[in-house]
């Protein structure tokens, strides 16, 4: 013990002493000894042949990658804010989140936001209502009851579904589900919610059926044995052991598909029409926040004025419902993971 | 075939494409009685195990022959539903894997699902925890998660799992490989008191371990039987060279 309390001390006192011969040591017998280290320069340099330039270099590289996300984000968050800002010196806050009527581009101009809240609002809880359980079903039959041969040709189909542009979405939706609906509800306007929900449905099920039998698929296999080796069948097994442990991927599924059916634009403007109505009727034609934003920014509104700003006050209430919407999702899932 | 015979086996085979990983397999076991399957890893101890339960079912590319008679059965019979096989042939894993659930749920799921009401199910429960030894040990937390408890405590969860739903054959696949000695003592002494009720058939590479706990001892090599002897008997005098020579280390 004396011993290296002498080492450390000399070590100390000589701050750093590599090579110095004045540490010395005693070994047990009382003789001095010398350590001879190797002259090594452990100095930090640029130029190093253990590539610390390269390793600096990434470095900052990868920063500035990180950066240039965040620095986008609140470039976009500036500009919103600025545009707010001129429109909300027009419109009353009160106004725009309370009135029942939006009509911008009319004179005298309405700015009641819950017109298109509600239009999207059906859009998003519409279609995931058609998508969420055959989604879900999609994914228990590919990832439990599939046979191989057949597991193959229903993948790529949900992919051949997943790359089929949404304009494409929209039109067959106008030329062909609105006609067969009208079979059955005659009433049922040319451009309506109804068939935008289904189109929306169809084209996020693949997210939803791909992103659950993920989730379902990482269930690991002996909990299924476990199961079987209990004499459950196979439908119990699945419903009350492996659904249940891969709920939170199920759950994360069920956002991703209500964000893209928030956020969807092409299919629903061609579905759904333009007709911004605060409605719950899925038989009328109504308009979403993004159906507008693509309707005024196709327009030849002029920067500056009140119906160009208020595309980004509907952009930033997108934002934030997307925004709440992944929040929602990520609380759901932590409670989840905390029952279980 | 033995009268007391619960379970047999005859001429039972299964492969897995072309590669056999068991063989002409005919034994008999027998209530209250302890079985042990040795031999090298890769000899078709596990194969053979859940051929017993149909478990090999669930594979792909298994082929089997032969029979394994169950109540005067054969369980491959097409006649036969494998789920019913399972629920009088209970299963006991390498490593413990108890369903995320809380432990009174890891017991009570299964019973449940049988049927039970659910005063029924927590007497079960109970008497099932208590025959694994454990219900001392986990009373008072039957609410918390079944992740909380120690390997070893896992594991006995499993058995009393398997337990609850009355089976008569009992199968375990080297229930303490993933367990520490002290937990692998509590398992063994376990399985000691439930020879009363059932038949156990262990699948162990630790000698020691089926000398200790076992009556009979199955020695297995390349998918074949070698000698299926009276514990005490294989592990004093041998009859074949070749289990003599796996007794003595001399491979495997
Ligand atoms: N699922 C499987 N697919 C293909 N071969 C397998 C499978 N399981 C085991 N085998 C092969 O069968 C043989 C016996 O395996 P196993 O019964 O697990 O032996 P043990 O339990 O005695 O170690 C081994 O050669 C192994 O590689
Ligand atoms: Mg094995």
């Amino acid at each position: 013990m004396g011993l290296t309390k002498l080492n450390l001390k000399a070590a100390s006192a000589e701050g750093s002493s590599i090579g110095d011969p004045s540490l010395t040591s005693v070994d047990s017998h009382g003789v001095a000894a010398v350590h001879a280290y190797p002259q090594v320069s452990l100095a930090r340099s640029w130029n190093s042949p253990s590539g610390n330039f390269v390793e600096q270099s990434l470095q900052y590289f990868l920063f500035a990658c990180a950066l240039s996300s965040v620095l986008t984000t609140f470039g976009i968050v500036f500009i919103l804010l600025k545009e707010m800002s001129g429109f909300f010196s027009v419109v009353s806050v009160w106004e725009f989140f309370t009135g029942t009527q939006w009509f911008p581009l009319l004179s005298p101009a309405r700015f009641g936001v819950l017109p298109l809240v509600s239009g999207t609002l059906m859009i998003a809880l519409g279609s995931c209502l058609i998508a969420v359980p055959i989604g879900l079903l999609i994914a228990i039959f590919l990832s439990e009851y599939c046979p191989r041969g057949f597991r193959v040709i229903l993948k790529s189909a949900l992919e051949l579904l997943a790359g089929i542009p949404t304009v494409v979405y929209g039109y067959l939706a106008l030329t062909f589900v609105t006609p067969q609906l009208a079979k059955i509800f005659p009433q049922i306007e040319v451009f309506n919610a109804l068939s935008a929900c289904i189109v929306v449905g169809i084209m996020i099920i693949p997210t939803i059926a791909s992103v659950t039998e993920d989730a379902i698929h990482s269930v690991p296999g002996y909990l299924r044995d476990a199961g079987y080796g209990l004499g459950m069948r196979r439908y119990q097994i699945v419903s009350s052991i492996v659904f249940p442990a891969a709920i939170s991927g199920f759950v994360a599924s069920i956002i991703l598909g209500l964000s893209r059916a928030i956020g969807e634009t092409m299919a629903v403007t061609l579905a759904a029409g333009a007709s911004p109505k605060l409605t719950f009727n899925f038989f009328e034609s109504i308009q979403t926040m993004t159906a507008f934003i693509v309707q005024v920014s196709q327009g030849d509104t002029p920067a500056g004025t009140i119906e160009y700003q208020s595309i980004f006050v509907v952009g930033f209430c997108l934002f934030i419902m997307t925004l709440g919407t992944n929040l929602i999702a990520q609380f759901v899932v932590r409670r989840i993971h905390h029952r279980i | 075939m033995g009268l007391k015979s619960i379970i047999s086996t005859s001429h039972l085979s299964v492969a897995y494409g072309d590669k056999v990983a068991v063989e002409d397999v005919s034994l008999e076991f027998e209530s209250r009685e302890v079985s042990a399957l040795i031999g090298p890893s890769g000899c078709g101890k596990s194969t053979f195990l859940r051929a017993l339960n149909r478990m090999n079912d669930f594979l792909d590319d298994v082929r089997t022959s032969g029979q394994v008679i169950f109540h005067g059965q054969n369980i491959y019979d097409s006649k036969i539903d494998p789920v019913l096989v399972r629920r009088r042939i209970g299963m006991v894993f390498q490593k413990p894997n108890p369903f995320p659930k809380s432990i009174y749920e890891n017991v009570a799921w299964a019973v449940r699902k049988f049927g039970f009401k659910e005063n029924e199910v927590r007497e079960r429960v109970e008497v099932a925890l208590k025959g694994a030894a454990l219900w001392a040990e986990v009373k008072d937390r039957l609410k918390s998660s079944a992740f909380e408890l120690s390997g070893g405590q896992q594991q006995r969860l499993c058995i009393a799992r398997a337990m609850a739903l009355g089976p008569e054959v009992i199968l375990m696949d080297e229930p303490c490989s993933a367990l520490d000695p002290i937990a692998t003592a509590k398992i063994e002494d376990l399985i000691a008191e439930l020879k009363e009720q059932f038949c156990i058939i262990v699948v162990t590479h630790n000698m020691q371990q089926a000398e200790r706990i076992s009556d009979r001892t199955v020695f297995f090599l390349n998918g074949k039987v070698i000698e299926s002897e009276a514990t005490s008997h294989i592990f004093n005098r041998p009859r074949e060279e070749l289990t003599k020579n796996y007794l003595t280390g001399r491979f495997g």
